[in-house]
């Protein structure tokens, strides 16, 4: 048995993995560097309602899906913010420059701690106009953990 | 420059290098994701002493995207700080902790925010634990009650997700083994003697001696190591899905990431110590 044979034996072992949930990809995504992440939170800081927890984390190309073409994994992409939209539950902007199976390509700024979840950036629903500006990211799988 | 460190030079400028010498000028090891994201290994404090065409790469990277140190952070790491490239990195550039990022990206699923706990066995010595368990000590407390009001000083989460009495419960139950329960341990009361016979047996089991068998650690044969196990993959998890930038680990990580499937395409550069 190699290390990770043993390692998921451990897990399975105590319950802190279903035999369901092994090494599946969660999403791919643009993952957002550091400074545009920042850049971002600082950017709309006003707009994000005092408690809300704060993402500005990446972009969703697909959800549960690995990048199709496995090329593009850890290229860097430039995204264009376009629009900003809020719900009573989510706070997100609009992208455009890489394809994403969302219908409105995203980055979720943050969410309400009351029940708001990041998904819930494809229903908002009342998007406004900013100035364009660029962000940065790398194009990666993210792996449930 | 003597004439080995000369013909040495040219040859990593031409590209000349054998696996074998990038394995000892690399002894700890460096994963490249991409041009944009970097794990540097390192190991127990030793200054990293990197050849000069990776610290390039590395100083590139970090001042660009930014740079992380692991656990309480870079400045308490004399392999990063004592290193031949520390002087190159943009102190602005340092972002901070991977743990912390790790903590805070609500990645980690609610039900195994527990495992964190494991940090309670993990160098002891080194963090004087019993020293400051023993500050914390009032009239009446078993070890248990310490331990409680102590987590964010001891835990692996620094007190993020408010781990409590049922997760410490659950934890105690599930290290506890044939002839080590530690839930009857935790009742008795925090005297030092207790608490650092507590500490010792706990720590004997999540790490092992390897005196008689160098690989015994690796097999995890008690249950606190093997919870220690379960921690350590969850942040070797972390690093594989991390965005861009340098991020400064121990070099065990690295060896982990390239055997999982997720690491699969990435190569272990180096790593001759790991």
């Amino acid at each position: 048995m190699n290390l990770q044979e043993n390692i998921q034996r451990i897990k399975s072992m105590m319950g802190v993995i279903k035999e369901d949930d092994k090494k599946t990809i969660s999403y791919s995504a643009v993952v957002l560097d550091h400074e545009s992440s920042e850049l971002l939170l600082n950017k709309f800081n006003g707009e994000i309602p005092d408690g809300w927890k704060k993402y500005a984390h990446h972009m969703t190309i697909a959800l549960g899906k690995a990048v199709e073409d496995e090329t593009l994994l850890g290229s860097g992409q430039i995204l264009i913010v376009t629009q900003i939209g809020k719900s009573d539950m989510v706070i997100a902007v609009r992208v455009e420059g890489f394809p994403s199976k969302n219908k409105i390509p995203h980055v979720t700024l943050a969410v309400n701690p009351e029940g708001g979840k990041p998904f819930m950036s494809n229903k908002i629903e009342e998007w406004k106009d900013i100035e364009p500006f660029e962000i940065t990211g790398e194009v990666r799988n993210i792996y449930n953990i | 420059m003597n004439l080995h460190e000369n013909i040495h030079r040219i040859k990593e400028m031409m590209g000349l290098l054998t696996e074998e010498e990038i394995k000892q000028e690399i002894p700890y090891g460096i994963i490249k994701f991409s041009d944009n994201k970097i794990l540097v290994g390192d190991m127990h404090q030793t200054p990293l002493e990197l050849p000069d065409e990776w610290v390039e790469k590395i100083v590139s990277v970090a001042n660009d995207k930014g740079y992380y140190g692991e656990g309480i952070g870079l400045k308490h790491n004399k392999a990063v700080t004592k290193s031949n490239f520390y002087h190159l990195l943009n102190p602005k550039k340092e972002i901070g902790s991977w743990d912390e990022k790790l903590i805070e990206s609500g990645e980690v699923p609610k039900d195994k925010e527990y495992v964190f706990l494991y940090a309670l066995f993990s160098n002891p010595k080194e963090n004087h634990r019993l020293e400051k368990l023993l500050n914390n000590i009032d009239d009446g407390d078993t070890i248990f009650s310490v331990l409680l009001k102590t987590i964010p000083d001891w835990s692996a989460d620094i007190g993020k997700f408010n781990l409590g009495e049922r997760e410490l419960t659950k934890f105690l139950e599930e290290i506890s083994e044939q002839n080590h329960n530690f839930i009857e341990m935790s009742k008795q009361d925090a005297t030092e003697e207790n608490l650092s016979n507590f500490l010792d047996v706990g720590e004997k089991l999540q790490w092992p001696s390897t005196e008689k068998n160098p690989n015994l650690w690796q097999q995890y044969p008690h249950m606190a190591g093997k919870f220690a196990r379960i921690a350590t993959t969850i942040r070797d998890q972390f690093l594989i899905n991390a965005g861009p930038g340098v991020y400064f680990v121990g070099a065990g990580h690295l060896k982990d990431i390239v055997e999982m499937p997720e690491g699969k395409g990435l190569k272990l550069i180096g790593g001759k110590n790991i």
